[in-house]
């Protein structure tokens, strides 16, 4: 009796297979001049358009100095949450989501191994926009203070990423995840801190934020800009890191149940 | 004996048909309706919290700003965007070989966004003053509502022009993103445009939006400080250049389409 | 009968080129150019079928989509109904359909009805005809039962039938169907051939493409064959019989012939072609034959080594052109 070996990708190669290849899938990968324009262009207007308006309101150079840093960190979510949500629409608008789900790859391999790239670009947007934030705005950003701001928005960008990749796994069920990507995307922008303190948000709302990533991300940036001590960094990098693996720990949970319940309903091919 | 039907195409009935199938497909799929109600509420609650220090007119400012944003986004980049999602589809081709001008196609879908931005601009209304505990001071609440619709109008004419775009190219919606608060910005939607560097004026002055905002802030906000030409001149700037932008609007189409046509990318997704 | 502006052909095209350049690359971009058509002469007269077949990627949807206007062609013209698809698109349209079949093409989210009431908004169908019109088309079709279910839930075959029925909803004078019976089951392919007929009948032009070889014989009194971008050949299927050296054709398989006997075979009377395929151990020998001077009995003569001959003698296919043709092209 002849036993018959079937070939199987192991999960490293499954891995970087998916992020090497995933981003390229996704139309604006394909074009440097668009992953320049997320990176240099969207912090840079979004941060301008915000101090504007914190200027018009009678805001103090360290209010718009406060929004500008607020802005710079949060459009970490276009390369994050977004683009990791638009892979898997992507897939769902070629046809090919139902292809890859028949292989026996390993799952854990294919989902995370397209949070790769964005990771790397949400560093590559952050670090621009801190960049514009001390250049153009005045933030200041002591030099002493790199490391902990490096590990800070080292932290920040794997915990967006697993936030956009939980998302990600809701869109195997919804038609459509980039609904959620533009909620979070407005939610941020309110809850998390980024153009005035969270402390001036009802309590309620203030629970509701401490619950984004981005919220401690963003504590976190400030706490190192501002010289904090390594104590209270420390404390902020734990919770960051605790977001960062409850967002990666549930993304791989939904992305399978709602696998299971996208293959029962049929809305896996649907968009 | 049979008669080819399709020689009598009606402009305004495509232009409806176009409107329904936009209401239809907004139905089907009414999950957009969140980030649509959402997205106001947000941006009056950020706005609101940052106009508080602006004075007696803030609320006004933040109800006008959050407003604006969220008409901006649907309806100037709604009718884009369903546009990319005809590529998407693979019906943008049947559309263009169809016997109408997608001109009037892209037409039916701005009404809807018209529409559907004004539902967000009242939802932003409504929150705002929620929250601040009254509504706004207005000198003349009629002639308000008539310049926002006329803000509105001039919108739509910039929202047609920029459809084309994503005839022209599949990568419109990624120009678009990055573009997205450059536009907000230079077309003075949450704050006046004179607060910008004087050399970027000429800029924001080509898009019909500018004007129309800044003679709507004239009249809402008493002592006002917007373009030194005032009121009537900012009217006549909004008519000239949105009269301009949808006479325009039907040979850039017919350009975008024949280039299209031309390098073969019609069917691109 | 339909009524139509001239008498001349439905459609005529001479020296059409369809270049396309794309780019690819991450920093430094290649620019390749690929030719789909290279100067391609066609006529088709009006009020009938005329079959487009060739190899995937010879240029078949290309061209049917430069007729149709969805493309111009980078040098060359097209005439349709005498109209330059160029310059007089805006006459054109109206008069002309387009099926292009596959998933996309449909709005999946609204129903079959709904997809079909906005294109005949699109199309101008007066308004007192247009529901009995939409009616008509999609009970010609077989899918009155499904009209006022989301596309998404159609299966592929719906599809490609609410495909063609958009196509004719504006009863064009001229069809463009690409790949029609594509997806389709025997049953539908067949219904779907039948209101083909029924069309021209009706006077509409059809201009078909199809990898289906019998049903370009069934279908087709004249056809084309396009491969790598050049028209090949295009006549009636019996014409094209005798251009691949005759309408008869003898096959034969056994174990290991030689040289000198497939040489012998070339030199029977009215032998044309004789090409040779192998089929696992064995060799099939394909001959054309030209005449009725040669029969199967004389193959056998002609091969005394190989007593348990398996010999086939029939007619030549469409198939048969097709094949030799292509391959004649290619090499």
């Amino acid at each position: 009796m002849s036993s018959v070996t079937v070939p199987r990708s192991s999960f490293l190669r499954t891995f970087w297979t998916n992020a090497v290849f995933a981003p390229r899938t996704t139309l604006g990968f394909m074009r440097v001049d668009f992953v320049l324009g997320t990176v240099f262009i969207i912090p840079l207007t979004q941060m301008a358009f915000f101090a504007f308006v914190v200027r018009l309101g009678g805001g103090d150079p360290s209010q718009i100095q406060f929004t500008a840093l607020g802005n710079a960190v949060a459009t970490v979510t276009y390369s994050s949450v977004f683009s990791v949500c638009q892979t898997t629409d992507s897939e769902k608008w070629q046809g090919t989501l139902e292809h890859i789900l028949v292989t026996p790859a390993s799952r854990l391999a294919l989902y995370f191994g397209r949070g790769l790239i964005p990771i790397l670009i949400s560093l590559a947007t952050v670090s621009v926009g801190l960049t514009y934030a001390a250049v153009l705005f005045g933030v200041p950003i002591p030099q002493g203070t790199i490391p902990e701001l490096a590990v800070s928005v080292v932290l920040t960008a794997f915990a967006m990423v697993g936030f956009g990749l939980l998302l990600g796994g809701v869109a195997l069920y919804l038609r459509t995840s980039i609904i959620l990507g533009n909620i979070f995307l407005f939610i941020g922008l309110l809850l998390s801190g980024v153009n005035f303190p969270a402390s001036a948000l009802p309590p309620a709302l203030q629970y509701v934020g401490d619950a984004l990533p981005l919220t401690w991300g963003l504590t976190a940036i400030r706490a190192a800009t501002a010289g904090d001590s390594l104590g209270t960094l420390a404390v902020l990098w734990g919770a960051i890191a605790l977001a960062a693996a409850l967002s990666f720990g549930a993304a791989i949970f939904l992305w399978q149940v709602f696998e299971r319940r996208a293959l029962s309903t049929g809305s896996i091919a649907r968009f | 004996m049979s008669v080819a039907l399709g020689t009598a195409y009606s402009r305004r009935r495509s232009t409806f048909a176009a409107l329904r199938l936009s209401v239809l497909l907004f139905m089907a799929d009414p999950q957009w309706l969140i980030p649509s109600m959402i997205a106001p509420v947000i941006f009056g609650l950020v706005s609101f919290e940052l106009f508080r220090g602006y004075g007696t007119y803030y609320l006004t400012y933040a109800i006008l700003g959050a407003g604006m944003m969220s008409m901006w986004g649907q309806t100037l980049y709604g009718s884009g965007w369903a546009t990319g999602q005809d590529r998407e589809f693979g019906t943008l081709e049947p559309t263009i070989q169809a016997p109408t001008p997608y001109l009037y196609v892209v037409l039916g879908r701005v009404l809807w966004n018209v529409v559907s931005g004004l539902i967000g601009g009242a939802i932003v209304y409504l929150v705002v003053v929620a929250v601040a505990g009254g509504p706004p001071a207005l000198p003349d609440p009629a002639a308000f509502v008539v310049l926002f619709l006329f803000v509105m109008l001039t919108l739509a004419a910039v929202g047609v022009v920029f459809a084309a775009f994503y005839v022209y190219t599949r990568y419109a919606g990624f120009i678009q993103n990055i573009g997205e608060f450059a536009f907000y910005i230079g077309t003075g939607c949450m704050f006046p445009v004179v607060f910008l560097p004087f050399w970027t004026n000429p800029i924001s002055l080509i898009f019909p939006p500018t004007w129309a905002l800044d003679a709507l802030r004239f009249e809402a906000i008493p002592g006002y400080q917007g373009f030194s030409w005032g009121f009537w001149p900012d009217i006549a700037g909004a008519v000239a250049t949105t009269t301009a932008y949808l006479a325009l609007a039907g040979s850039f189409f017919h350009r975008v389409e024949r280039h299209v046509l031309e390098e073969g990318t019609l069917s691109d997704y | 009968m339909v009524l139509t502006s001239s008498d001349g052909p439905a459609i005529e095209t001479h020296g059409i080129r369809r270049v396309f350049e794309s780019r690819k690359g991450f920093l430094f971009r290649e620019r390749t150019r690929t030719e789909a058509l290279r100067g391609v002469d066609l006529t088709v007269e009006r009020g009938a079928i005329f079959g487009l077949l060739g190899p995937n990627g010879a240029g078949k949807t290309t061209l049917t989509k430069i007729l149709s206007t969805l493309l111009l062609p980078t040098e060359g013209t097209a005439l349709v109904l005498g109209h330059d698809v160029r310059k007089e698109t805006a006459w054109l349209r109206p008069r002309m359909g387009l099926v292009l079949g596959g998933e996309r093409g449909l709005y999946n989210r609204i129903s079959g009805r709904d997809n079909l009431r906005y294109f005949a908004d699109l199309f101008g169908i007066p308004l007192a005809e247009r529901d009995k019109r939409i009616r008509e088309v999609l009970e010609r079709v077989d899918l009155a039962h499904a009209a006022d279910r989301r596309v998404e839930e159609f299966s592929r075959g719906m599809k490609q039938r609410l495909h063609l029925a958009r196509g004719i909803l504006h009863r064009p004078e001229i069809l463009f169907l690409d790949e029609p019976t594509m997806g389709l089951d025997p049953k539908s392919a067949r219904e779907t051939r039948k209101l083909i007929r029924s069309l021209v009948a009706d006077g509409v032009t059809i201009f078909l493409t199809t990898h289906y070889m019998f049903e370009a014989e069934e279908l087709c009194p004249r056809l084309a064959i396009l491969s790598e971008g050049r028209v090949v050949a295009r006549d009636t299927v019996d014409a094209l019989r005798t251009l691949v050296g005759g309408d008869r054709t003898i096959e034969i398989e056994d174990y290991g012939f030689d040289d000198y006997e497939i040489e012998g075979l070339r030199r029977l009377p009215g032998v044309s072609y004789v090409v040779s395929e192998e089929f696992g151990p064995r060799l099939r020998l394909t001959l054309r034959v030209r005449t009725l001077e040669t029969t199967a009995e004389h193959v056998r003569q002609a091969l005394p080594a190989h007593p348990d001959l398996a010999l086939r003698d029939r007619r030549t296919s469409l198939e048969d052109v097709y094949l030799q043709l292509v391959t004649e092209e290619a090499s």
